[in-house]
């Protein structure tokens, strides 16, 4: 990680200098001498000193809530055709949560109709289910917290339905890769823990009830509400996706774990939109810990003394 | 830390300037301090296109004459991709003058280092980058 006040080029495929390259520091300050306005203002940006806003990229006052767009397409068996890229909110495309919105295009969920609540611990459970995760550890991938954590991650959700009674489910982040059987089969006795579990699924009408087991129990549980916990291995994790029309789904979560909660937590019937963006593309985000070292050791040195 | 539900301010005229980015996998609050934000202008020196966070280095001169290089955290690259910057928006921008709106780690904290809220690269367009954790909208950025 760089520290401040330098210059060196740690790796050329990561870090563009094209003024000051290899030169440094010298020849950055002879750079700035051309420049007169270099200011290191400690004052508001909004004291404008009749200056025009700027401005701004992105296409923000293009976002709204996306019609219907028609049906549902459907598949040879006759089932709800769940393949496409989602986003999780109304718009069908990622929104940047810092420019200001319609409400509505940016939520999962309207709280007053759709309220959920919050988790109900089981009174006297061990202190490992509730300790906190190492500070900034990357987010949690793996089932039920890859869909439901994207109420504030806001990553798109790629889902790929195949004949034979699969469906692909790939989040582009916490970076995840899920085969889900959609033809009923029953969950082997005793399945393998991993993080997004065994999961095997059925058509309730219109609604793939995906039902969920096997779940490791190192997957920390994020519901994107606040917070998170440590499983038990008993933990169940029932899915429901809906889609409602081309444009949009419902994607409903109960987390049942009959050693940590007092009951079971329900999600809301979030919403996800299809994107709407002909080149909207597949990126890799492959979680590191890139931040500053000396931030991360600091924060989790504070974290160690606080418990 | 997670994440939390962002928080959601709801101004009179029915829109909101929600305080969480996508993707960042430590918490604003944490580490940068809302109150000591602050406009940023000097010369793009460097670029770091990574996950979870991109950064950029900008070379400023304080009021003494001093030249310092603040690194500033912004979000994902496919987030600022899909919002309208991309990496090559900041090439053509090294080694020319940018402005940021920047928040500063807190007290104690890693000097000239923070996030960046939003920058103005050298084409004079603003850019979406963090945490929009003042609430600002895009006119009241007059850099």
């Amino acid at each position: 990680m760089v520290r401040k006040g330098e210059l060196e080029m740690r790796d050329t495929k990561r870090r563009f200098c094209d003024c000051l390259g290899s030169a440094g520091v010298g020849l950055a300050a002879l750079c700035m001498v051309s420049i007169p306005a270099f200011a290191q203002e400690n004052t508001h940006a909004a004291q404008s000193g009749g200056k025009p806003p700027v401005p701004i990229v992105g296409g923000f006052d293009k976002v709204k809530v996306l019609p219907p767009g028609g049906p549902a397409p459907r598949t040879a068996d006759g089932h709800p055709d769940l393949t496409g890229r989602w986003y999780p909110n109304a718009s069908g495309r990622m929104l940047q949560f810092a420019y200001p919105l319609e409400e509505a295009t940016i939520r999962q969920f309207d709280p007053k109709v759709t309220p959920e609540e919050k988790v109900a611990f089981k009174p006297g459970i061990a202190a490992k289910y509730t300790k906190p995760a190492p500070y900034g550890e990357c987010d949690q991938a793996g089932i039920p917290s890859a869909p439901l954590e994207q109420i504030s991650q806001h990553a798109p959700m790629e889902l790929i339905s195949l004949p034979g009674g699969k469906l692909w489910q790939m989040f582009e982040y916490p970076m995840d890769v899920r085969l889900i059987h959609t033809d009923g089969r029953p969950h082997p006795k005793d399945p393998d823990p991993t993080f997004n579990g065994d999961s095997t699924a059925h058509w309730e009408g219109d609604t793939l009830v995906i039902d969920v087991i096997g779940i490791d129990e190192r997957m920390r549980v994020i519901t994107g509400a606040g917070g998170g916990w440590w499983p038990s291995d008993k933990m169940h994790v029932v899915e429901r996706i809906t889609r409602t029309s081309k444009n949009h789904l419902t994607y409903q979560i109960t987390i049942e774990d009959p050693v940590v909660l007092a009951k079971p937590w329900k999600s809301a019937p979030r919403a996800w939109s299809l994107a709407q963006d002909p080149n909207d593309y597949w990126s890799e985000v492959f979680c590191t810990l890139n931040e500053e070292p000396a931030e991360i050791q600091r924060q989790r040195a504070a974290q160690a003394k606080g418990k | 830390m997670r994440r939390k539900l962002p928080g959601v301010l709801i101004a009179a005229f029915g829109l909101v300037v929600a305080g969480a980015p996508a993707f960042a996998h430590h918490g604003f609050n944490v580490e940068f301090d809302k109150d000591k934000c602050m406009d940023l202008t000097g010369l793009l020196s460097a670029l770091y296109w990574e996950n979870p966070h991109a950064y950029f280095d900008v070379n400023v001169t304080e009021a003494g004459g001093k030249m310092v290089t603040w690194h500033l955290e912004m979000i994902t690259p496919n987030a600022l991709k899909r919002n309208g910057t991309t990496r090559e928006d900041f090439q053509t921008s090294m080694g020319k003058p940018v402005s940021a709106r920047a928040c500063p780690t807190k007290a104690g904290g890693t000097p000239y280092r923070g996030t960046a809220e939003f920058i103005k690269l050298a084409d004079g367009q603003l850019r979406v980058t963090g945490q929009n954790v003042e609430n600002l909208t895009p006119s009241q950025i007059h850099f």
